[in-house]
């Protein structure tokens, strides 16, 4: 098991360099030089700016820079606003971003999973096609129209929760909805789907044979194999939550990381696109990394491998 | 074992001795396939006729496609015509869906959206299949070292959300329709590389192919022969899941403000500015957002039905 | 054979597969017996029900609306299987009758240690304290021929070899003691000398423990050593039963000929071409009028297309052929030598 956690760290710092790297040059691929600054930047900030980021030198040793600053973990700020970091950006904007992701994966992931298991118990049953007009239904909806129409619903006509902002409980709960129905949707599916194949497994069988309850059968041994192939979809899952949910904190003017991104991307703020970019990759690459260390302690096979 | 199986006992104790006659002809056929056989296509066609919902969907989708198709032609009304006299106009019988706050007709806009919207989804399907047909086939075909740089290659690109690349990519070739199929691609091939690469490997392992490759088959005609039909209802699966993600993503885009500049009608941009709008004028976000959902629905339950009908293992 | 109540009597049992294409009648009618301590193969080739009959003497089959028993009842100790209800089924599952199945890599839970496993089956048939069911589970470990079972007791499946699985099994269905033994297809999936070790176990266990073994195969040579008696099925119906000496001996059934005539030689110098038999087992979706393998059989008579066989007694005790060979009218037809014994059909 240690030599597998090893291992595999050693390919995620690869990887993380490897991000930093495409990413800075992508970025100065961009046609017309984004990172020029403009004519009018006052000669002090410019000084500033180009001492920090070398911008007046050649691309290689603006690459070295750039390479050192990550390594101390300046990831950049702003070119746009002064005093703007990317860190800063994403300390501040990552509680908002956190609690509505996390609060809509748990959320949509355990009805979800409930969902999936009572319609792969049914299957062929009404629940089951319920479920499955459900889970279709969830992939069909663009979360932008989701959210939007609960917001006019439970916000403008029925005045239940506050449409837009970030000032209180309350808040939270429209934009967790928004995140969830995505969820709920891909967790019932998938469930569903991993829970009929363990259910014509031999060794769902061989628990009947044995004269264990249908309960039983369930709880001690379909739904920990099915649960298995799902612990792989919870890196992107937990990764996408992290990256804040664009369209959510969007739709609902959240202060997130997802909505720093936004406005980055509107104010053609390049440094900051690129800071965030190099950040949520990051992010995304560790939590990969957590949860392959996670399935290497889930499933006794690969630990033994490893 | 005092029983016998039941029939009707009389018949048979007053069976006259004809009856009793050797019957050689019939051992003559003995070794004829007792079953008429079925063609793999025709077996899967058969299926996925049976499948109601499916075949909705196609007719729902061939009825969408068609109307893409001739409204724009013959609608009074063009796509970015503008009528400031009638602005945020809800639907009446000049403008079926209304007009938005130019003036322009949302009826037409849907549908030149459903040409744009659908042209990029298929080409971008199109592309994820060729590519990763051909990264995933040259990885499995010869293995080794080159398989697996190719597929940590994939790895290091995987390990980014893909929205994060679609939308650099997007800021490196600017908003358009060909940059917003090219970001869209360029990440979307992936899965299909990793799927026709498994699908190479498990064939090579095949005792048939090499049971071919004894009696002298050349790769061609294996892949051909093997690769292709075996692997051909995953692919065709995953290109169709393709659509609707790709249709996804270009109105994720919109929504974000990297979508298709004006004047041009995608879905995504009719839903996007419909979204903005849904407090005063509803009915802006409704019928684009409602083409949307039943087409990704449609596609949807198509892909679902194509794996159905596609997986041999379903064949009995 | 004592006139003691038979511990499994099965009578006319069918059982059909409801399928998008029609129903399929998996098995048509089938009937058997069998006293304690006996072994009962069960032989034919793939698709000819034989699993289906086993399965459903545990109900392990595929439950309404996809599968389904038509008719026939299952007696087991005077209770009839196929009317109880689930609950009643897991108790005698628990401690009657258990199963052992084809493929020992796949019928074991790879996320759960052997040694949980096997013991959970054990605390089902009435031990309550964890610690005996433990002790108990070691203990059928050792039995089943595991060496170093305490270690092995903590190990997952995927650390044992496909022939300590198929052990690992047999200790798993042995260790509550059942009264019947459901050995679907035990060595099909292990290479041949383990498959001979496996034989063996479950020989020695059913001595020692008295314990009565339905036991599938589509070999023989796998149930020659180890049955007291053979029902040869095809097509969803037993055409041939009898003690397991008499159907080697006075094989009846032109499908039992076939099978004897398609196995290789034990003297391999003897260099007569085997005989195969032609053609492919009916379609059961829409099973033949008449004798199933009347279409692939040389001794086939016009009477086979359109009626059922009754069951014929032949040489040896309770042996039994369903064919109309076997019928007065047929003898005064034509004669018939049976190919295995060299002497005309009496």
């Amino acid at each position: 098991m240690g030599k597998y956690v090893l291992k595999r760290f050693g390919s995620m710092l690869i990887t993380l360099f490897l991000i930093a790297t495409v990413t800075f040059f992508l970025m100065h691929l961009i046609p017309g030089d984004p990172f020029a600054l403009p004519r009018d930047t006052p000669e002090i900030v410019r000084e500033n700016l180009e001492e920090k980021y070398g911008l007046d030198k050649p691309l290689f040793e603006q690459y070295t820079i750039y390479m050192k600053n990550l390594l101390h973990g300046d990831f950049g700020s702003s070119m746009k606003y002064k005093g703007q970091t990317v860190v800063g950006k994403v300390t501040t904007g990552m509680p908002p971003s956190a609690l509505v992701g996390f609060g809509g994966v748990i959320i949509g992931s355990i009805i979800g999973l409930v969902l999936g298991c009572i319609a792969a118990l049914n299957n062929k049953g009404k629940v089951d096609y319920l479920v499955i007009i459900l889970a279709i239904l969830g992939v069909s909806i663009p979360s932008f129209v989701f959210g939007s129409l609960i917001q006019k619903i439970f916000g403008v006509d029925l005045k239940l929760f506050p449409i837009q902002g970030w000032k209180g409980v309350s808040y939270v709960v429209l934009p967790m909805m928004t995140a969830a129905f995505t969820n709920i949707a891909f967790y019932a599916r998938m469930l569903r789907t991993s829970m009929l194949d363990v259910m014509k497994q031999d060794y769902t069988y061989t628990a009947k044979s044995k004269g264990l309850t249908k309960t039983e059968i369930v709880k001690r041994h379909m739904l920990r194999n099915s649960l298995l192939p799902l612990v792989t979809s919870f890196g992107p899952m937990c990764a996408g939550v992290l990256t804040g949910n664009f369209v959510v904190e969007k739709i609902f003017n959240i202060p997130g990381i997802g909505q720093a991104m936004i406005s980055a991307i509107q104010s053609s703020d390049y440094t900051m696109i690129m800071g965030l970019t190099v950040i949520f990759s990051f992010i995304s690459a560790i939590m990969y990394f957590v949860v392959d260390i996670l399935y290497g302690v889930v499933d006794p096979r690969i630990r033994i491998a490893g | 074992m005092t029983e016998e199986i039941k029939q009707t006992s009389d018949d048979i104790r007053t069976l006259p001795l004809e009856f009793f006659e050797k019957d050689e002809q019939a051992y003559e056929d003995a070794d004829k396939i007792t079953r008429p056989s079925v063609t793999y296509w025709s077996d899967a066609w058969r299926r996925f006729k049976a499948n109601k919902i499916a075949m909705i969907s196609s007719i729902i989708l061939i009825l969408i496609a068609v109307l893409a198709i001739v409204v724009p032609l013959i609608s009074r009304y063009t796509y970015d015509q503008t009528d400031l006299m009638a602005v945020n106009q809800a639907p009446s019988s000049a403008h079926l869906f209304g007009t938005d706050d130019l003036g322009r007709d949302i009826f037409v806009r849907c549908w030149e959206g459903a040409r744009v919207s659908l042209f990029i989804a298929l080409v971008v399907s199109i592309l994820n299949g060729t590519i990763g047909i051909l990264y995933g086939g040259i990885a499995g075909y010869f293995g080794g070292l080159a398989d697996n740089i190719m597929m940590r290659f994939c790895e290091l690109i995987a390990s980014i959300p893909q929205m994060l690349w679609v939308i650099l990519l997007i800021l490196i070739l600017k908003p358009g329709v060909g940059p917003v199929i090219i970001a869209i691609a360029a990440t979307g091939w992936i899965g299909m590389a990793r799927l026709f690469r498994g699908q190479v490997f498990q064939i090579k392992e095949m005792e048939f192919v090499m049971a071919s490759r004894t009696m002298g088959a050349g790769s061609i005609w294996i892949i051909l022969k093997h690769l292709f039909p075996n692997a051909l209802s995953p692919i065709i699966t995953n290109m169709a899941f393709a659509i609707p993600s790709a249709i996804f993503a270009e109105s994720f885009l919109s929504y974000i403000g990297l979508g298709l500049p004006l004047p041009t009608a995608s879905w995504g941009v009719l839903a996007s500015d419909g979204a903005n709008k849904l407090l005063s004028y509803p009915y802006q976000l409704l019928f684009p957002a409602l083409l949307i959902c039943i087409t990704m629905l449609c596609f949807n339950l198509l892909g679902d039905g194509l794996r159905d009908a596609l997986d041999p293992r379903m064949r009995q | 054979m004592s006139s003691e109540k038979p511990l499994l009597t099965v009578k006319n049992l069918a059982f059909s597969f409801q399928t998008y294409a029609g129903e399929v009648q998996a098995v048509r009618g089938v009937s058997f017996q069998l006293e304690k301590g006996e072994t009962l193969g069960i032989v034919g080739e793939s698709g000819c029900g034989k699993s289906v009959t086993a399965k459903s003497i545990v109900r392990l089959n595929p439950e309404e609306p996809s599968g389904k028993v038509k008719h026939g009842e299952i007696l087991f100790d005077g209770k009839n299987i196929v009317e109880l209800t689930e609950k009643e089924m897991q108790k005698i599952r628990a401690r009657e009758i258990r199963m052992i199945f084809q493929d020992p890599m796949t019928s074991l839970n790879p996320t759960m240690t052997v040694g949980k496993q096997i013991e959970e089956g054990i605390l089902k048939s009435g031990v309550t304290s964890k610690d005996e069911a433990k002790k108990i589970a070691i203990e059928a470990l050792e039995m089943a021929g595991i060496p170093s079972p305490e270690e092995r007791y903590r190990q997952f499946p995927h650390e044992f070899s496909g022939g300590m699985r198929q052990r690992a099994m047999i200790a798993l269905a042995m260790a509550v003691n059942p009264k019947l033994l459901i050995a679907d297809e035990p060595t099909t999936a292990l290479d041949v000398t383990t498959q001979a070790q496996i034989l063996n176990l479950i020989k020695k266990i059913q001595k020692q423990y008295d314990t009565a073994i339905v036991m599938i195969t589509h070999d023989l040579g796998v149930v020659s050593n180890i049955a007291d008696k053979i029902a040869v099925m095809y097509a969803g119906k037993v055409v041939e039963y009898g003690e397991a000496e008499d159907i080697f001996e006075y094989a009846s059934h032109p499908y039992t000929w076939g099978i004897m005539q398609s196995i290789p030689p034990e003297d391999i110098s003897n260099k007569e071409p085997l005989k195969p038999i032609l053609g492919t087992p009916p379609d059961l979706l829409n099973p033949p009028k008449g004798c199933a393998f009347a279409a692939r059989c040389p001794y086939a008579m016009k009477v086979c297309r359109c009626y059922d066989a009754p069951g014929f007694g032949v040489e040896g005790n309770e042996h039994k052929v369903w064919c109309w060979l076997y019928d007065e009218r047929a003898k005064q037809m034509q004669a018939t030598v049976n190919p295995i014994t060299g002497q005309e059909v009496r």
